[in-house]
């Protein structure tokens, strides 16, 4: 079906930074198949963006992928005996191997098909569909020796910023200074105290073909980068943005919007890295002020304005970053006046 | 009779291969399709030499150098769920750490094989061969062998495919040979001529294949309490079931390439008054004792066990029961528990008390005199039957 | 003396505080009991429920309640979901509601005329005191009310404890609660004996898949597409879309960003120029689906989308 997707803040390749949000609407094409492969009926909180990002993540995808689903909410909520939302092969085996499930599975492939088991013209996606924890804590390892021994998988990291199976405890993604149930808000420590591992720079640095970070307010950016994945011969990895309304504590009808103030306020910047490359996909003209991002949410409650500034600060600098490593100011100066 | 005919036929050479080596020529003529392993002493060879037969081209294969054991199993289970035949192995440490993965792959009902050279646990940091690597992964639901020398390592590999890949199994199998006692000594062993024969013996024939896109079904749900406890039980039973197959694999075998082993064996068992039992290669040591306790009258006997899971009852009461003592020298400690592991449950399999021995901990070295030794203690009533005693330990 | 309750809310409703609330302010007023929230693996939204049992004597090991004294239910939508609940209350015991709806009306769903019924809205009173959605303080308040037990003070001392903040706000909540809650009594005696038992499973609380033995369940515990069918979410709906088809420009925002595939595109019949009925492209809702999460509301650009509270 052609779907006319309404994009906020999308500018496409090239396109010169400055317009302002407002006008920096754009409309893109994209073809996306009616067929669903994540069915319905899943239980997943209400508004958990999980269920967005697998439904067009299989879209894009097709029928012909694999998906391995360490332990997390997306697991546990999505295949419970005797029910499961996915229509294409999908395997849990434990929390801190995707990777190497992966492996096993994509170097099965290969040698069924030299094998004649599968007919060795079928392109099959093997993807990783795993957490924050499950990508940047536990099963690190096992991810870094799947991108370092370039099996051909697609590995998806939606980050809702916490253990949020197990409760809404702090991962090695959970954001400085959010409050989690290991790391709260407490009367002498103002919350988490490390800051977001920045895990599509730590896969890209491993030298594969393709890593990206993408955010599911921004479709057709998400979208395209699955695409790119799905096409490379080798290993891709995808650090996917993911609001998570129990752990970040907002009303559950902002999941999108916070998503997108993430975005405007340069809290989340959306970047791919092709051969060695760097290129910001999503330019903001001006930056709103992070507390637009935050004021939505439970989690930075506690904050005062001494580390709202701080916050601001140290967004402030990660931007200057990723803009020198893309060769301009594709993330736009902080407006501090603009409204959230 | 055409296929016994045929069967007859199997041409084997004898040549000369470490039990590693041994174990690793099995599993090439089985033509596994993943490995996935990592190094550790004293399973190395076993997967180094794999990584040749991949690399020289003598097998086709993929081999997945991993990061660690954890992954080694993960992959080889991903592997599996593919319809792919599958092969690891590990020792000690290494199997310790993907434990996690280890009554996963029994829950997922993928027939990964393994080879366990066994060797010690740490602390203290120990490389050589004991058995408590293999004690400790009992109850998780995989199929245990464990074989007295090279040419029943080899052998048993090849039967580990045919059993764990049946219908009626499909249950992750585990062949544990003794770290350096197996693993590094060079024996003579038969082995086929022709890898046809070994595929014949044990053709791939992917039933146990759980992804397919062209049949998506979702392997390794949530159980909750209403469904864990049926689905975990269907993987018990099966194990409890795999017995027979087990029997039968083995004399298939037995025809086609003339070598058996049934559930374990038994010497001079008959008339014994005394039974040393014990597993792995220090099976021979008993035989020799026993031998040397009859030269003195004193009329023993030994058995080995080969199959630790499922745990061969039947089979232990028929060769025991007419035998007045019996003493198991374990492998492995039980720490903390009564007597010594399988000596735990060979006193509940005969119902009645017998005596227990811990021996080879940590590799150190016995031999027949000292097991002669052990067994005339218990033929003599020096020691007490359910109190463990110790062979070769220093100190009170 | 010994009652039984069965607490039944929604995930986030905390259910899970409710009962270890009044299971605190009990022991603190000299009883004993046992809280046993059942945990599963469902998220916000999805059914659960909880046991309490309050003694005067000493009793360690839970057992699961099959004929309670008391059902409370934190939403009335879950009456029809949880009917066995209802039906396997003890005759002469109480059925404790929070609801925006009149209390006869309540009286009316629950369909019996043997048991007490108390109702109050919960929601209602919560989001005037606490600011939240979550009414778990006003029925405990309604408990203590219609059981007698426990005294206020101990609850919020319970409170304090078992929440740690907004504790006055929770308190007040709870005391409204206890305050204007209608009780309705029971009008009849009822037979002396019930069939009915509550399943000591949970999974009535997940769909109606049939509970085979372990010989039936595909090796592996595999499961097929299309399974998860029969899961239907739209129960934990507190809210629900509706549109206004001529505000809606097509644009497909909400059949985007719908988490639960609750946003469908159908063909509707519209009045076309000259009274000529025309087949037209339209957005609706799958309500079995559909959990009330109102992202579709928010993301549409042109306000066609209203949640409206679902009583
Ligand atoms: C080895 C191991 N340790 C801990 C757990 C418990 N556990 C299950 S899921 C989870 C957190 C998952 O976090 P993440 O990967 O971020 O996924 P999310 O639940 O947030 O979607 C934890 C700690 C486990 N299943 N296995
Ligand atoms: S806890 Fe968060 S991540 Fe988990 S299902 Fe709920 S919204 Fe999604
Ligand atoms: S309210 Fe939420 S679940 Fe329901 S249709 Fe809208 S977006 Fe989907
Ligand atoms: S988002 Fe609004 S305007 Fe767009 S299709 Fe949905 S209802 Fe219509
Ligand atoms: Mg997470």
């Amino acid at each position: 079906m052609k779907v006319k997707v309404e994009v906020r803040g999308l500018q496409l390749p090239g396109a010169r930074p400055g317009a302002a949000v407002e006008a920096a609407y754009e409309y893109a094409d994209f073809d996306l198949p009616e067929q669903e492969l994540f069915l319905p009926g899943h239980g997943l909180c209400a508004s958990c963006t999980i269920g967005v990002i697998a439904r067009h993540m299989l879209k894009v995808l097709g029928p012909d992928t694999i998906v391995v689903n360490p332990t997390g909410c997306a697991e546990v909520s999505t295949v419970t005996y005797p029910r499961t939302n996915w229509a294409v092969p999908w395997i849990h085996v434990a929390f801190g191997n995707g990777g190497s499930v992966a492996s096993g599975i994509e170097a099965a492939i290969k040698v069924l098909k030299r094998r004649g088991v599968i007919d060795p013209n079928r392109k099959i996606n093997v993807v990783v569909f795993a957490g924050d924890g499950g990508t940047a804590d536990i099963g690190f390892q096992a991810l870094s020796g799947m991108l370092e021994r370039r099996h051909r998988v697609i590995y998806v990291m939606y980050d809702n910023e916490g253990y949020m199976n197990t409760g809404i405890q702090r991962s090695g993604t959970t954001p400085l200074f959010a409050s989690a149930t290991t790391s709260p808000a407490g009367k002498k420590i103002p919350g988490n105290l490390t800051h977001k591992k920045p895990m599509a720079l730590i896969a890209a640095a491993h030298g594969i073909p393709y890593s990206a970070t993408a955010n599911p307010a921004y479709l057709p950016d998400m979208l395209e980068k699955f695409r790119k994945a799905a096409e490379i011969d080798g290993p891709s990895f995808i650090h996917v943005l993911q609001s998570c309304q129990p752990g970040w504590r907002f009303e559950p009808k902002y999941a999108i919007k916070v998503l997108e103030l993430a975005t405007e306020t340069g809290y989340w910047v959306n970047y791919e890295i092709e051969d060695g490359k760097f290129r910001i996909t999503v330019t903001v003209p001006r930056r709103k002020p992070v507390e637009c991002f935050l004021k939505l949410q439970g989690r930075f409650k506690h904050l005062g304005k001494e580390e709202i500034a701080f916050l601001q600060k140290v967004i402030d600098e990660d931007v200057k970053r990723l803009n020198e490593m893309a060769g301009g100011e594709f993330i736009g100066p902080l407006d501090p006046e603009a409204k959230c | 009779m055409t296929l016994q005919l045929e069967l007859g036929k199997v041409r084997q050479k004898r040549i000369a291969l470490t039990g590693n080596h041994a174990v690793a020529l099995a599993a090439k003529m089985a033509r596994v399709e993943v490995i996935a392993a990592y190094p550790i002493t004293p399973q190395t060879p076993a997967v180094e030499r794999l990584a040749e037969f991949v690399n020289n081209g003598e097998l086709d294969a993929e081999y997945i150098p991993v990061e660690g054991e954890h992954s080694a199993l993960s992959a080889v289970v991903g592997a599996s769920a593919m319809g792919a035949r599958v092969f690891t192995a590990t020792s000690s440490q290494g199997l310790g750490f993907m434990y996690e993965i280890l009554p996963i792959a029994v829950g997922l009902r993928l027939p990964v094989v393994m080879g366990i050279a066994t060797r010690a646990y740490s602390a203290p940091i120990n490389v050589w061969g004991d058995y408590s690597d293999v004690m400790s992964m009992r109850e998780l639901g995989w199929i245990i062998y464990m074989v007295s020398n090279v040419q029943e390592a080899f052998d048993t590999t090849i039967q580990a495919f045919r059993v764990g890949e049946d219908p009626s199994v499909h249950l992750p199998v585990a062949v544990a040979y003794d770290g350096f006692w197996i693993s590094h000594v060079l024996q003579p062993l038969e082995v086929p001529e022709d890898e046809e024969d070994v595929m014949r013996y044990a053709p791939i024939t992917r039933s146990w294949r759980k992804l397919d896109v062209d049949n998506p079904a979702s392997l390794g749900a949530v159980g909750t309490p209403e469904w864990y406890f049926e689905i975990r039980y269907a993987a018990y039973k099966a194990l409890e079931d795999s017995i027979k197959v087990v029997l039968e694999a083995d004399a298939l075998y037995g025809k086609m390439f003339g070598r058996s082993y049934g559930l374990g064996s038994g010497y001079k068992l008959e008339d014994a008054d005394v039974a040393i039992v014990t597993y792995g290669s220090i099976y021979g040591l008993a035989r020799k004792a026993v031998d040397a306790l009859r030269a003195e009258g004193i009329r023993a006997g030994a058995l080995k066990i080969r199959l630790l899971r499922p745990w061969p009852a039947d089979f232990l009461r028929r060769r025991l029961d007419g035998v007045d003592k019996v003493v198991v020298v374990d492998r492995a400690f039980n720490h903390g528990g009564l007597v010594g592991p399988v000596a735990t449950e060979l006193a509940a399999t005969l119902a009645r008390p017998i005596y227990s021995a811990y021996a080879t901990i940590g590799m150190r070295a016995t031999d027949s005199a000292a097991l002669k030794k052990a067994a005339e203690r218990v033929a003599k009533g020096e020691v007490e039957p359910m109190r463990p005693f110790n062979i070769g330990l220093r100190g009170p | 003396m010994r009652i039984e309750s069965v607490w039944i809310g929604r995930g986030g409703q905390g259910i899970v505080t409710a009962v270890y609330i009044v299971a605190h302010a009990s022991i603190a007023d000299g009883f004993y009991a046992i809280a046993n929230p059942e945990f599963g693996a469902e998220r916000r939204g999805a059914p659960v429920k909880a046991f309490l049992t309050i003694t005067d004597y000493f009793e360690d090991s839970p057992e699961p309640i099959k004929n309670p004294d008391v059902a409370v239910f934190l939403d009335d939508k879950l009456i029809d979901t949880m009917r066995v609940v209802v039906e396997a209350v003890k005759p002469g015991g109480y059925v404790i509601v929070s609801s925006g709806k009149g209390p006869e009306e309540v009286a009316g769903i629950i369909g019996r005329k043997d048991v007490n019924i108390a109702v109050v809205d919960g929601i209602g009173l919560a989001l005037k005191h606490v600011g939240l959605a979550v009414p778990n303080g006003p029925m405990v308040g309604v408990f203590a009310k219609v059981m007698g037990l426990p005294r206020l003070e101990s609850i919020k001392e319970a409170i304090a404890s078992q929440l740690g903040k907004a504790v006055e706000q929770n308190f007040a909540a709870a005391v409204e609660a206890y305050k204007t809650a209608v009780v309705i009594p029971a009008a009849e005696a009822g037979s002396a004996k019930i069939s009915v038992e509550i399943p000591t499973t949970s999974a009535f609380l997940t769909g109606d898949y049939e509970l085979v033995g372990w010989d039936q369940i595909p090796e592996g515990g595999l499961v097929y597409p299309g399974s998860s069918l029969r899961y239907k979410t739209g129960s934990w709906r507190v809210e629900k879309p509706i549109i206004d088809h001529s505000k809606c420009i097509m644009c497909r925002r909400c059949w985007l960003f719908c988490p639960d595939d609750a946003v469908l595109e159908v063909w509707r019949e519209a009045k076309g120029p000259g009274g000529r009925v025309v087949r037209v492209k339209a957005i609706d809702f799958s309500y079995d689906y559909c959990k009330g999460c109102g992202i579709c509301a928010q993301v549409c650009p042109t306000g066609a989308i209203q949640m409206v509270r679902e009583l």
